[in-house]
């Protein structure tokens, strides 16, 4: 009988250090033949496809999602019929009763995490060994998305999360005088918060340009007051929705998906960086959305924001657009998984340019989605600035698109109708509900 | 063994002076031996002080037995007249009384029990005494102290409690004048006989300068003690002519001669030359011969208090039954002994019914064992030190010390006295003493009542420390304790575990296993391999539970426990697999963290596993004082809290 053998990346292909599996076309321990296509990798200029070498059982040693090395072994080719070892159990637990006999085997113990994951997986709780604990690791393995464990394995040891908080000691260039002064608090705390942001995730980036042709007047007549930071807001409120993954956190292979999506929002007039939140962001009014920016926007000015006002952030929105600035790319925050960048082209502005940039958190999503993120983000801002004809009633008018603010009239031209709505309360269109509402 | 010698038939006059010959000349020949550099240390004689052991030697029957000090010699020679037993023993020699482990000041044999240890001996006595007194069989016990002892507050403890007791004991107070070098005029107030007739004990007076007088009054009072009941208090004014032991004499030279002019034996051989200098010379002879003798025998050979040799720890599952109280199991296994053995003997402050002690664990006990269970005065030092004397005398005696605390208060009787004599007289006797104490924090009670101290009393040959918890039946330790015991015992009773149920049934998906071992070391553990190993014991053990729960539940880290219910000697298999399975141990203790538990664990870890690469940590009590505020002291113990904190930094960090 042939041996194991191991597949691994191919220097030669790629110019990457690592690539990351995206797909895995068979679940580990399923048979295989020769030059069957087993997984899909992705470098950074392309997918690649990985192919059997020879005929034989899949046994995973890295999992979709996972970055892997180049020339790092992702799975083995066991010889046919050979049966993925399994983890040696010590005897089940039993309930002991006081005369020494045993009852019935006690059932499996799950943690929390292990038994949504087993929900999510479809297993049943009882299918694994009686008395046994359950990890994540161990319906992931059940579910064929981890490699069995290896008998007499070292125990496993967990990369640290986070780096030391503490900044490293930096020094100043020998032989210039320097003069030393103290940051002020808010910046020190602003940097904490940001640096611990940054060393939670891996943080990576994508940009759009979005050109909402006629936004600016449209917003003037929409919602007087209300600036193209409160339009991004409302809209990307609501397209968290569709993409809770960057309204979330990451934490040692877990996403914690926030129930709530309260936007934070960049604000810096030169008397520092602040973020304060919009509450609920997602159930309320572009009005109501300009009105609290525009109170955040006092507060800070009278320095009378309260710590309540910076509370429960879950995203943040900073736009630099009205600084001249076209593209940068915004650090997450702590506890955040992205941040969406508002940029724009000064010498553009009657086409109204806008570069729009997500900031990521990689462990947890890709490029793709944060790229469906923004186009459906500038879609939406470029629908508010394609629409032609005011609304026939006032803004305040129940029977206008909610999402678009397209007006029913408006509506009737593209063959589209409002549709009554919970949340937000009110109406949204047929189009913006077709768009992943 | 301590069986005394018969005592002396023929003219008693001629014997003593005989005996006071022979102790003379075994002393001065010690003295030469000493500047030969013969002999180990130092020594301490009686030159001058003969008459007071042979005037009491006079009166002893064969069960009654003396109770001496550093200055023995005499006492023992007086008694036993074994000059080559004492000159081996002396000169360190196997052939010694206590085959050279004792030396000049720690002699057991011929009825005759000597420490070196000023008034700790008090209580000793008394305790054996008291099994005296339980056996109803007429002995007596004789306690020898110094002026110098007057200073030990352990002897009015003990004073207090034979007197209250009506104790066999007679104290012989040898009284010459001098605590090593400080006149008693420079220490002493009021006055010594006054001091226990103050305790309701009659006080006899003599001096060494009658011999025949001295052992009058010792047979009037020795006789008032024998006939009972109670003890008696003899001063007997002395001198010792030579220094205390060696070269610390600056005494006045006038003072010193004129008791030499007055010193009995000077004046024999005055008066009587010819028969006098005959039995200085016997002695002289037979002193010689047992130098002889003794340099020719091999030196001390020394065994380790605990040949420890296990194999590899077999695990039973551990099932207990019922569902009972920590301090009910404690209960009904003292009961049990009670009933089942009448040597049995429990002692402690308040302990008696109704209050049944401070947290109720010999509740009824005085009643249904009338005289065995005892309230005692606050007393610690006596308590233990009667409890070591008891179990000399081969009873079964249960100190209970109110606060862990307080063992600071008993700590002489325990390291100096209980933990030395069996090793130390060469295995001839044992002391099977039980001290029960609860230690702990977590209740309010502020730095005094809270401590946990067993790591003082970690680390003495001959003893052993045990701790209870409830996962492994507390009744049955002191069941297997009452069974085996053979050495002083002290077992640790955490305040917190007291009112917790014992049973087998753990955090779900865990469960407790045991060595197989008379004091088993309890593991509680999954089917999953473990991520970390966590080293507790006692009290500890309800929050690392705890943890172990919360560490799977919100981290999905595997914990194991490994709780040992013998601290010392420690058996350290049952650790070490646990370790080499996880590769990461936390030990938490309650105690202080610099040189307790853990640190010797961590250490004898460290030395089994040469060059793995095992990560350890330890957990205890915030280095200051506990304070009585609860939530402060709460902050500054081992909490779950701060076990799953740890085991969470050691697991993702480490």
């Amino acid at each position: 009988m042939a041996d194991a053998v191991s597949v691994s990346i191919p220097q030669e292909t790629v110019n990457d250090e690592s690539v990351r599996i995206l797909e895995w076309k068979v679940p580990t321990g399923a048979p295989v033949v020769k030059d069957q296509l087993i997984c899909d990798v992705e470098t950074s200029k392309a997918v690649m496809e990985i192919y059997a070498p020879q005929a034989g059982i899949v046994e995973y040693t890295a999992l979709a999602g996972d970055e892997v090395p180049v020339g790092a072994v992702i799975c083995r080719i066991l010889p046919g019929g050979q049966e993925p070892a399994e983890p040696a159990l010590p005897p089940p637990a039993t309930e002991l009763t006081t005369n020494g006999a045993t009852a019935a085997p006690a059932p499996p113990r799950f943690t929390p995490l292990a038994r949504a994951l087993a929900g999510e997986y479809g297993l049943d709780p009882l299918s694994f060994a009686p008395g046994s604990m359950v990890r994540r690791d161990d319906v992931l393995r059940k579910a064929g998305k981890l490699p069995p464990e290896t008998p007499g394995k070292r125990p496993r040891k967990r990369e640290p999360d986070n780096e030391d908080s503490r900044p490293a000691e930096n020094l100043p260039v020998p032989g210039v005088p320097i003069a030393w002064v103290d940051l002020p608090r808010r910046k020190t705390l602003e940097a904490r918060t940001l640096n611990r942001g940054r060393a939670m995730s891996l943080q990576s980036s994508v940009t759009a340009i979005c050109r909402p042709k006629g936004l600016r007047p449209r917003l003037q007549k929409l919602s007087p007051g209300a600036g193209v930071n409160a339009l991004t807001v409302f809209e990307a409120a609501r397209l968290l929705r569709k993409y809770p993954v960057f309204n979330a956190i990451h934490d040692r292979g877990r996403i914690g998906q926030y129930g709530e999506v309260n936007i934070a929002w960049a604000i810096d007039g030169g008397e520092g960086l602040v973020a304060p939140v919009i509450r609920q962001t997602d159930q309320k009014s572009i009005h109501e959305i300009a009105a609290i920016m525009q109170r955040h926007i006092e507060g800070y000015v009278s320095n009378e924001l309260s710590p309540s006002d910076f509370a429960g952030g879950t995203f943040t929105v900073t736009d630099l657009s009205g600084d001249g600035i076209s593209f940068f790319e915004p650090l997450i925050s702590q506890g955040q998984s992205a941040i969406l960048g508002i940029g724009s082209d000064s010498a553009e502005k009657q086409e109204e340019l806008l570069y729009l940039t997500l900031a990521f958190d990689h462990q947890i999503s890709e490029g793709r989605k944060a790229a469906h993120f923004l186009s459906d983000l500038c879609r939406r801002l470029e629908a508010h600035g394609s629409v032609a004809s005011e609304p026939s009633q006032s803004p305040d008018d129940e029977r206008y698109c909610l999402l678009c603010a397209r007006d029913s009239k408006a509506l009737q031209d593209l063959k589209a109708i409002l549709l009554k709505s919970e949340i937000p309360s009110g109406f949204v269109c047929s189009l913006c509900v077709g768009g992943g509402w | 063994m301590i069986n005394a010698a018969a005592p002396p038939s023929h003219n008693k006059t001629d014997h003593a002076l005989s005996r006071a010959f022979l102790i003379r000349s075994f002393e001065e020949r010690l003295l030469k031996l000493f500047s030969e550099g013969k002999l180990f240390g130092t020594v301490h004689t009686c030159i001058g002080q003969e008459f007071s052991g042979i005037a009491v030697a006079e009166h002893l029957r064969l069960g009654d037995v003396i109770f001496s000090n550093h200055r023995c010699h005499g006492h023992y020679l007086a008694r036993t007249g074994d000059v080559h037993g004492l000159m081996a023993e002396v000169m360190g020699r196997q052939t010694g009384v206590c085959g050279g482990r004792g030396g000049s000041q720690h002699i057991c044999a011929g009825g005759v029990i000597s420490n070196g240890v000023q008034g700790g001996i008090a209580p000793v006595a008394a305790g054996w005494a008291l099994a005296q007194t339980l056996a109803q069989n007429g002995n007596i016990v004789v306690a020898f102290i110094g002026d110098g002892t007057l200073g030990e507050g352990v002897l009015y403890e003990t004073l207090n409690i034979i007197s209250k007791w009506q104790l066999p004991l007679m104290i012989v107070l040898e009284n010459n004048g001098y605590a090593q070098s400080t006149s008693f005029s420079q220490t002493l107030a009021g006055d010594i006989i006054k001091r226990a007739e103050a305790f309701g004990i009659p006080g006899y007076h003599g001096d060494t300068w009658d011999p025949d007088g001295l052992t009058a009054l010792m047979g009037r009072a020795i006789r008032q003690v024998r006939e009972g009941p109670g003890p008696a208090f003899v001063r007997v004014d002395t001198y010792r002519l030579m220094a205390h032991s060696k070269g610390d004499d600056d005494r006045p030279r006038s003072e010193v001669e004129h008791y030499w002019s007055i010193d009995p034996l000077t004046q024999a051989l005055a008066r009587d030359g010819a028969q006098a200098t005959r039995l200085r010379q016997d002695a002289d002879d037979l002193v010689s011969s047992a130098v002889s003798a003794a340099l020719d025998a091999p030196f001390a050979k020394c065994e380790p208090a605990h040949p420890y040799n296990i194999a590899s720890p077999a695990w039973k599952p551990t099932v207990i039954e019922g569902r009972d109280r920590v301090v009910l199991r404690i209960h009904q296994a003292l009961r049990e002994q009670m009933t089942n053995d009448r040597r049995s003997f429990i002692l402690g402050e308040d302990i008696e019914g109704p209050y049944g002690g401070a947290f109720k664990v010999t509740k009824d006990l005085s009643l249904l064992f009338p005289g065995r269970v005892r309230n005692t005065p606050i007393s610690e030092a006596a308590i233990v030190g009667i409890g070591n004397g008891l179990a000399m005398a081969g009873m079964r005696p249960v100190c209970e010390i109110m606060f862990g605390d307080f063992l600071a208060l008993a700590a002489d009787q325990i390291i100096n006295h209980a933990a030395k004599f069996h090793w130390m007289y060469n295995e001839q006797i044992t002391v099977p003493v039980i001290v029960r104490t609860p230690m702990g924090g977590k209740r309010g009670y502020g730095a005094t009542h809270s401590q946990s101290i067993e790591k003082h009393f970690f680390g003495l040959p001959g003893t052993q420390v045990l701790a209870l918890h409830h996962r492994y039946d507390p009744a049955k330790i002191y069941q297997q304790l009452f069974r085996s015991i053979d050495r002083p015992t002290l077992v640790i009773e955490n305040k917190s575990l007291y009112g917790e149920y014992v049973t087998h049934t753990t955090t779900p998906g865990f469960w407790c296993e045991h060595t197989d071992d008379d004091f088993p070391t309890t593991r509680i553990r999954s089917t999953a391999s473990p991520d970390i190993t966590i080293l507790c014991y006692g009290g500890c053990l309800t929050d690392a539970e705890k943890a172990l729960d919360r560490l799977f539940e919100d981290h999905e880290i595997i914990g194991e426990i490994i709780c040992p219910s013998q601290l010392y000697p420690l058996r350290l298999d049952p650790i070490i697999e646990s370790v080499k399975k996880s590769g990461r141990m936390l030990v938490v203790e309650e105690g202080q963290l610099f040189c307790g538990f853990g640190a010797e664990v961590l250490a004898a870890v460290h030395e089994a596993c040469p060059g793995q690469p095992l990560l350890m940590r330890r957990q205890g009590a915030a280095p200051h004082p506990i304070p009585s505020c609860k939530p402060a002291e709460l902050d500054g113990l081992p909490g779950v809290d701060s076990i799953v904190r740890d085991c969470v930094a050691m697991v993702l960090h480490g």
